[in-house]
């Protein structure tokens, strides 16, 4: 499981435990105070009904869910693994410099599913005039990195 | 196109086929290397406009008489995997023509789907983040006389033809769109929900 999973299992665990907090007179209060703080509804009023606080305060919690830091290791490593996730590479032969045409013998078909899946894993559109110029995973590597000014 | 949906989670997003025919144009892939303004001009020249777009494959043209089919699917919600989506496609437009009656309609190596040596449908496509772009363009009762003046799709020594040619008689845009609307359902395994028409807008030229 990616970070990235991770990340999105650890959000909806939280969505799931949020209504129990309901049920604390102390965190209503508090959980109100601090929407009216973030949340700019003129007419809000302390009677929210239970159904409003449930949904406020999920939306409060899917707010803070962020992507997870990242390290260049980690960049390396996520790349990596999904690389050999993928079914016409052959993970024996598989280094951050291989080249996907040459080394991997991948076809231009095959590049754009891997531009594809690193988009999906990292979470951000590639362009292809950027996609094609990353023809090795070193290439990926550096330009996520690039992207999420990461730098050690 | 360009959606502005959110992208997540990939179950919520609404997928769409859009069908239309387009004014004379022609349309250069990525590889737009090979095609100088000379050429452009000269394009232009004989009434048709010209662009560059974003999705793969060389020249083509589309023009009255080409059904044109833009997919925008979210491929999470069917195969998460290009190759996939190509191949359906493929399959999508063989079928259909088989059910108008072109039996020998095949998709080969060279992109596209063939008859004999003719081309009677491009495949150009594009995805980014799972969601596809551009389609395909079905000749139905095309002028193939566009086609002279360009090597369609960068493919040397083919020829294009039509429905219309094939079936030596007038093969409208509107009867093909019928049994590509059944096929799409089909060979994609969804159901359909129809929009109203609405005037084509270049921003969806593929």
């Amino acid at each position: 499981m990616s970070f990235t999973q991770i990340a999105r299992s650890c959000s909806r665990l939280a969505a799931t435990l949020a209504p129990r907090r309901v049920a604390s007179g102390i965190l209503i209060q508090s959980q109100a105070s601090r929407m009216m703080h973030r949340i700019a509804v003129p007419s809000m009023t302390s009677q929210l009904s239970q159904e409003c606080r449930g949904r406020w305060q999920t939306q409060l919690v899917r707010r803070y869910s962020a992507k997870p830091p990242l390290s260049l290791k980690l960049i390396n490593e996520r790349v990596l693994l999904v690389l050999k996730l993928y079914d016409k590479i052959d993970p024996s032969k598989l280094n951050v410099e291989s080249h996907f045409i040459n080394d991997l013998g991948l076809d231009s078909l095959d590049h754009v599913e891997v531009i594809m899946a690193m988009e999906d894993e990292f979470g951000f559109e590639i362009p292809d005039s950027d996609a094609e110029k990353l023809l090795k995973p070193a290439d990926i590597i550096k330009y996520v990195a690039d992207k999420e000014d990461v730098y050690e | 196109a360009r959606s502005n949906q959110i992208l997540n989670p990939p179950a919520e997003f609404r997928n769409y086929l859009v069908l239309q025919e387009h004014d004379p144009v022609y349309t250069v892939g990525l590889r737009t290397k090979d095609y100088t303004a000379q050429d452009e001009d000269r394009l232009r020249r004989l009434g048709a406009d010209f662009h560059r777009t974003d999705r793969g494959g060389l020249i083509t043209f589309h023009g009255p008489g080409q059904l044109v089919a833009y997919p925008i699917l979210h491929l999470g919600q069917f195969v998460p995997s290009i190759r996939w989506y190509v191949a359906t496609l493929e399959r999508m437009v063989v079928e259909a023509c088989h059910q108008m009656g072109i039996s020998s309609a095949k998709a080969t190596k060279d992109t596209g789907i063939w008859v004999g040596d003719n081309k009677i449908c491009a495949i150009g496509i594009h995805g980014s983040r799972y969601v596809t772009t551009h389609g395909i363009g079905l000749n139905c009762c095309t002028d193939l006389q566009w086609f002279e003046h360009i090597v369609p799709c960068g493919i040397e020594g083919k020829g294009v033809t039509s429905l219309s040619k094939e079936l030596d008689r007038h093969f409208p845009v509107e009867e093909a769109s019928g049994a590509l609307l059944n096929s799409f359902a089909k060979v994609f395994e969804c159901r359909l929900q129809e929009h109203a028409k609405k005037p084509a807008s270049s921003a969806e030229i593929g």
